[in-house]
């Protein structure tokens, strides 16, 4: 037996286990829901208007969208993968002919990979519907947005996925992941405050390396975002795709920890 | 089996989207209008109305007159259509004073031609209605032109459209999805109802 088809069982398994019927319908109903009615075309800065338009429309069409799809993915990786762990019925996965690393593949695809394909697939359609003229104009700037928006999230789901994996618990590994988001959603906010206090940009770009969404919102949104007159970092466009970039990097090494972690030091 | 629940459940997925996009297009736009009651001189032509319009709120006029005159639907802001008009005015016509002289306007429209997004000629006692629904961010300059040598009253009313979502495409996407929808969970709930 070649090992697609056990993988293939498990990620069934998993698919069945995470989006129960009506769990994923009713998740697609948010997502359809949110996304059209707060779409947003706003008022950006008249220097950068044109283009600022996409990065405005995106940010407002994915804003509530992307909330629902934490919520879906912290079930789905904290409660789902969790209760595995503390009923054991990973061990009854374990007894598969996979390597560790292909059960966690199969386990994550189910739960981030369906829920990330059906919230782009709504996102991209209502897109097409509201501004066709903005995604074919600005086609770099929709793409940049979502991966600076998604980056953020993969960021958090990686640690939720360590807290899971070492507390072996799901309802305090939820507990924690909800109180990182609210953190990282408020320090933003402070790291600004602080950085125009010491009139350094450090901070901001210390902050970028995990939150892309400061480089893109201050490179689009420009003149009309920024609180004083005096500006402190206005990117350039290299540097949007190195903060980008790096990010990704970051999401990647604390996925690579879960992985290692998952495969050596279990305990199961 | 498995294929028949895969696609009875995307089924149910497409109808949870159809039933959001359905709600979302039955809410109905938001309108506020302002109307609108202009004297334009035989050769001359007027701005009526300017803003900044998105695919989620639109533009309609509806208008009338006593003779015959131009509507022109221009993407261009009134300011960017003022610097135009005013700097040519003043070059060729060696006085700004001139700028509302349709000659101008002409001018404008043959150097912009991809600047209309719409123009019509009507004639005295004719109603027009035309709605401006875009699918980006636009600015719209709304002018009237009378190429007569008359006085020409025009009146009718401007209104601004405020929308969740385009409604036509919001439907089609809808009937669509929902049809599709329907197709892939009928044999999964058949096969459901049998077990």
């Amino acid at each position: 037996m070649g090992k697609g088809k056990p993988f293939l069982e498990i990620f069934t398994l998993a698919l069945n286990e995470d989006y129960r019927f009506p769990i994923l319908e009713i998740f697609a109903f948010l997502y359809a829901l949110g996304t059209f009615a707060m779409a947003s075309f706003g008022t950006p800065g008249v220097a950068a208007a044109e283009e600022a338009s996409a990065y405005y429309l995106v940010n407002s069409l994915s804003g509530l969208p992307l909330f629902v799809f934490l919520i879906l993915i912290f079930k789905n990786v904290a409660y789902g993968l969790g209760k595995d762990l503390e009923q054991g019925v990973i061990q009854t996965l374990f007894s598969y002919p996979l390597k560790r690393w292909q059960v966690l593949t199969a386990k994550l695809l189910s739960a981030i990979g369906v829920a990330l394909l059906l919230f782009l697939g709504i996102q991209i359609s209502a897109l097409f519907i509201l501004a066709p003229g903005i995604i074919k104009a600005y086609f770099t700037a929709v793409l940049l947005t979502y991966a600076a928006q998604l980056s953020v999230l993969f960021f958090l789901t990686g640690i939720l996925l360590l807290f899971t994996l070492f507390l072996k618990r799901g309802g305090l590994a939820i507990v924690a992941g909800i109180i990182l988001y609210f953190a990282l959603s408020m320090i933003p906010t402070f790291v600004m405050f602080y950085a125009y206090a010491t009139g350094s940009s450090l901070p901001l770009k210390i902050l970028a390396v995990i939150n892309p969404t400061i480089v893109l919102q201050r490179y689009y949104l420009g003149e009309a975002f920024f609180f004083f007159p005096e500006e402190i970092w206005v990117p350039s466009f290299f540097e949007v795709l190195l903060y980008l970039s790096s990010s990704y990097i970051v999401v990647a090494f604390i996925f690579l920890i879960a992985y290692i972690y998952f495969e050596r030091r279990l305990g199961i | 089996m498995r294929w028949i629940t895969f696609l009875g459940r995307t089924g149910t997925v497409l109808l949870a989207i159809s039933l959001a996009l359905a709600l979302v297009s039955l809410i109905p736009p938001a309108t506020y209008s302002t109307p609108i009651h202009r004297f334009v001189d035989g050769g001359m032509y007027e701005v009526v109305w300017s803003g900044r319009y998105t695919p989620k709120l639109g533009l309609s006029i509806s208008i009338r007159s006593n003779g015959s005159v131009y509507l022109y639907f221009l993407s261009v802001s009134s300011f960017q259509f003022y610097n135009w008009t005013m700097t040519w005015a003043e070059e060729n016509l060696q006085d700004p004073y001139y700028r509302f002289n349709i000659t101008v306007l002409n001018e404008f429209l043959k150097a912009h031609p991809d600047d209309v997004l719409w123009n019509c000629n009507f004639s005295s006692g004719e109603d027009v209605f035309y709605e401006f629904i875009p699918t980006s961010v636009v600015n719209v300059t709304v002018v009237i032109a009378n190429p007569s040598s008359n006085l020409v009253e025009v009146e009718g009313e401007i209104r601004e459209i405020v929308t969740v979502s385009p409604r036509k495409r919001t439907l089609t996407l809808t009937q669509i999805l929902a049809s599709i929808g329907i197709v892939l969970v009928v044999p999964w709930a058949i096969s459901m109802r049998r077990k």
